[in-house]
């Protein structure tokens, strides 16, 4: 069956119908990002192959190889994303399967938090581990208190600190391409499983994990390429090993002036991302999140050698974990074989509480200093006072802002939507040529590093006129959370079982229909994430504001960014309480009308 | 500002699914602009963009009924000016703190910038010739010297040297994560003459910072974070620049500063290229450069004046943390952005390496 006809639902298309079809989708993605990203960034590149005087030279390559440090700080970056991503997609997984598997009420709780914290500003996240691990932060202070340590301890500065503190900025994330992919797995197959006399560590690896594949691929491969591109929680929180590469770019942007060397780094970034993504595409297969589903089938009558690979790893962790579940059940003497779970259930209870503590502590630990007397963000709050409040409700400055990014970020989510979603449906499921060179331009904003999408952007800008405007800011944003929407949205068609648009198209539903009553309604859970995921990196973004705002106007990053890194007073803990209080108001708000309806 | 925000709605009405309202837009703004006689100044943010605010924009605007509206960017806003001029856009009319770095490299890449000709002014004759050149001039000097903890030392380090001495001065220290001021420092702790820091001895530079290393706790990068670690006690000595540590010492923080071969640079003003106010410009830098105005911004922030007749309203007790204080000057040096711009990419290898090994 041809994919272009059953997406048409028609008798033979034509040739033209059949082209519309295949690119049709995928004409505003490419229009979009060949415009607003490949145009200006390829121009402000090209710059890294000029010499003094404008012509063509390897000045910048000569010079980025001439010295090893440049290699080796390419190596450190690769190394601390890395550990990253292992850290979130083993952190994010437990969270990840009690939210998708648990009850509707219980379900939304474990959300909630999980949302509260991801909708904490970067910069607040940042500043609230800096109030916790600082030499004489909170974690210090509590152990001597306890008397477990003598004196203050060094737990800031060093590369696990800068793991703690990317890990914590990508875990909601990563649950939340995980969840609907989780959510669309059928309970009953584990449960066969165990019928068929599977121990539950094995009915886990064998059954469940493989299914889940898709989220966790998905999921590590928007972490990794995100955090590629950090650079402020390295500053705060690394010492002078943890050098990554996006520091050395902004440096050599902001002060060094030399844009011909910055674009040869980021040229550098760009080849080692390309690398990593192919050589990942090869073993782990993005093809799990690429293929479509008949080739999913195909998989399934005779898996690769990749896939046999994996299929021995996962039945050797199987083994591993039944034999330590035995063995748990063996110390706590509970061998009754009717209720095998028990002291799993309750383990991962456990581990799933840890993490939401982890997640939401350096937001939570903001609230006690918004309060502080004392003009630092420091540990412990020196007195009581309302005064950081006062200074936020005395400025109209900060309501505007908010107000702005309110704004902004609705417009981007919605375009983002509405340019990504068509084209994921088109990745996902037609046969495309180039498919993985596709997606690689989909995933480009997320490689390229922001500051070299801002300063491109701004120059485009400048010639159309649209530095300040609402306009340029929405476009802008929508530019970097497309990735976003195209990979979640992705994730989720994977596992969405296509036979059931067959069966509405059977019963003589048109296309428009089955989409609008089938699909778009099963698929509902991605859509969501997706537009969060839109909404938020809009309301948190700050590079690209910075610039094509022109500095006329403020968004509430860029504003909280000008008191960081000018005063860092507590005003900016408790414009982060009030945010809180205000997205935990929201969210209460909508789980109350999601559960009425369902009622 | 309401002008602004006028034509804002304008142009997004214009734009809902039309380009031909991106297009439009310019010329509206533009419009707008000549017939209510505003400027648009790059200004830097925080705490020196509202003391610029009280002591220049607002009086200003008093006295010549000119808005003067504030555009915040990064520190080296060289990439947007180039592509303000470039693009013909005119969103900035003129730019204020643009360090002589930055004046530098938009000259030698080419013509995004006007020649003021205010030399033969009264005020601008008031300034020493140090501080301006015929496409730019100086209006507020910042500098880097030693910020400690007043409470963790009973003899204070009163320079460099001792803040390379760790034997008499114990403690945690911090520095910049960049050459630039950091190389300099090294050479005076190894006991160089102001007068032969440049061009800088690198070999002995870095071997001098060779010794510091093991006790620098950390290598900052925004000078916030320089502030957010001494005040936290994180570390108890580090070169930052000083309106910083002055700021936080008004706070309550237990700061002080210690000036010997302070090194530092200068903040000017600059007109853009193609700029539909050029004698409005030239018109508020004068306004901007009297003695009393640049007292007005000394007074909050610790950003010194260019003008020396500004000290006679500044309360000599203020003039001991504006490093144009001839005390000060006495030992201090200039950042030589020549030497610099000349040799920074070579150096920055360097130093990168040598943090990372």
């Amino acid at each position: 069956m041809s994919l272009a006809a059953s997406s048409r639902g028609a008798g033979r298309p034509s040739r033209l119908r059949q082209f519309t079809g295949r690119w049709g989708k995928l004409a505003p993605v490419l229009f979009f990002l060949l415009l607003l990203i490949l145009y200006p960034v390829g121009k402000l590149l090209s710059l890294s192959f000029q010499g003094p005087g404008g012509v063509f030279s390897l000045q910048a390559y000569e010079r980025l190889f001439a010295s090893s440090v440049y290699v080796q700080v390419m190596v450190v970056t690769l190394k601390i994303s890395f550990w990253t991503t292992l850290a979130t997609v083993v952190i994010s997984y437990p969270v990840a399967r009690a939210i998708a598997r648990l009850p509707g009420a219980t379900r939304n709780r474990l959300m909630f938090w999980v949302q509260l914290s991801f909708w904490c500003s970067f910069l607040i996240r940042t500043f609230g581990w800096m109030v916790l691990l600082n030499r004489n932060g909170f974690i210090s202070q509590t152990l001597q208190y306890l008397q477990i340590v003598d004196g203050p301890i060094d737990l800031l500065y060093s590369a696990p600190s800068v793991i703690v503190g990317m890990t914590h900025a990508m875990v909601p994330l990563c649950i939340l391409t995980m969840v609907p992919v989780m959510e669309g797995i059928d309970e009953n197959l584990s449960k066969a499983g165990m019928t068929l006399g599977g121990r539950p560590g094995s009915v886990f690896w064998r059954v469940y994990f493989p299914l889940s594949l898709p989220g966790v691929t998905a999921g590590a491969l928007l972490v990794f390429i995100t955090s590629l591109g950090f650079f402020i929680v390295p500053a705060f929180l690394g010492s002078r090993h943890e050098t990554m590469i996006t520091q050395l770019i902004i440096e050599q942007v902001q002060e060094y002036l030399n844009w011909g060397f910055a674009g040869a780094l980021s040229l550098l970034l760009l080849v080692a991302a390309l690398v990593i993504f192919t050589i990942y595409d090869r073993l782990l297969g993005i093809s799990t999140l690429t293929g479509s589903s008949d080739r999913g089938v195909k998989a399934g009558a005779g898996p690769g050698w990749a896939g046999l690979i994996g299929l021995k790893i996962c039945a050797g962790l199987g083994h591993v974990s039944d034999m330590l579940f035995s063995a748990i059940d063996r110390i706590f003497g509970n061998r009754g074989a009717g209720k095998p779970r028990r002291s799993g259930a309750g383990l991962e209870w456990a581990v799933v509480l840890a993490i939401l503590a982890f997640l939401i502590l350096p937001a939570l630990i903001m609230v006690p200093v918004s309060f502080t007397a004392g003009s630092r963000i420091n540990w412990p709050p020196e007195g009581f006072s309302l005064r950081w409040y006062q200074g936020l409700l005395d400025s109209p400055v900060w309501l505007q802002a908010a107000t702005r990014s309110v704004i902004v970020a609705l417009g981007a989510a919605t375009l983002a939507m509405l340019i990504g979603t068509p084209a994921a449906f088109a990745i996902a499921r037609q046969k495309l040529p180039g498919r993985t060179l596709i997606l690689a331009l989909v995933l480009s904003p997320l490689i390229i590093p922001r500051m070299v999408i801002a300063v491109a952007l701004f120059y485009f800008y400048a010639q159309i006129g649209l530095v300040g405007s609402y306009a340029g800011l929405i476009v802008g944003h929508a530019v970097l959370a497309i990735p976003y929407v195209v990979i979640t949205v992705m994730a989720v068609l994977k596992s969405y079982d296509t036979r059931y648009d067959q069966a509405a198209w059977n019963l003589g539903a048109r296309p428009t229909q089955t989409l609008r009553f089938i699909t778009l309604p099963l698929i509902k859970g991605g859509l969501i994430s997706a537009f969060l995921f839109a909404l938020i990196t809009s309301f948190d973004e700050l590079t690209i504001a910075l610039f094509v705002t022109g500095g006329l106007t403020t968004t509430l990053p860029k504003q909280m960014w000008d008191d960081a890194i000018n005063v860092a007073t507590p005003i900016l803990a408790a414009a982060s309480t009030l945010l809180l209080v205000f997205v935990a108001v929201i969210t209460l708000l909508i789980h109350r009308l999601q559960t009425k309806e369902q009622k | 500002m309401s002008d602004t925000r006028k034509s804002a709605i304008s142009r997004r009405t214009l734009l809902i699914g039309a380009s031909a309202g991106a297009v439009a837009a310019p010329s509206i703004w533009t419009s707008a602009r000549a017939q209510t006689k505003r400027l648009i100044v790059r200004t830097p943010g925080g705490p020196t963009a509202e003391a610029m605010k009280k002591a220049y924009y607002e009086p200003f605007q008093a006295a010549t009924g000119i808005e003067i509206v504030p555009a915040t960017s990064n520190n080296e806003p060289v990439s947007q000016i180039k592509a303000i001029v470039e693009s013909k856009s005119k969103t900035w009319d003129m730019a204020a703190s643009l360090s002589r770095a930055s004046i530098r490299q938009l000259l030698k890449d080419g013509d995004f910038l006007m020649k003021h000709g205010l030399d033969n002014e009264a005020v601008v004759k008031e300034i020493p010739v140090g501080f301006r050149n015929e496409y730019a001039i100086g209006h507020g000097v910042y500098a880097t010297p030693l910020t400690y903890r007043k409470d963790k030392f009973k003899e204070p380090p009163k320079n460099w040297k001792d803040f390379f001495d760790v034997k008499a001065f114990p403690g945690r220290r911090a520095m910049r994560k960049n050459p630039v001021e950091t190389l300099e420092i090294a050479l005076f702790a190894d006991g160089v003459a102001p007068k032969d820091i440049y061009p800088l001895d690198l070999d002995r530079a870095f071997k001098s910072l060779d010794r510091i290393k093991p006790h620098v706790a950390h290598w900052w990068t925004s000078p916030v974070q320089a502030i957010q670690l001494i005040t936290n006690g994180e570390v108890d000595m580090v070169p930052v620049w000083s309106n910083f540590p002055t700021a936080a010492a008004e706070q309550g923080a237990p700061l002080s500063l210690a000036w010997e071969n302070n090194i530092w640079g200068t903040d000017m003003f600059t007109i853009l290229k193609g700029t539909e106010n050029f004698e409005t410009c030239r018109q508020f830098i004068l306004f901007c450069l009297q003695g009393e105005r640049q007292a007005g911004v000394g007074r909050q922030v610790a950003i010194a004046p260019t003008n020396p007749n500004a000290f006679k309203f500044i309360t000599p007790e203020r003039a001991t943390v504006l490093a144009t204080n001839p005390a000060y000057q006495a030992t201090g040096i200039e950042i030589n952005d020549e030497f610099w711009a000349a040799n920074r990419d070579a150096i920055a290898d360097r130093f990168n390496k040598w943090l990372l090994s």
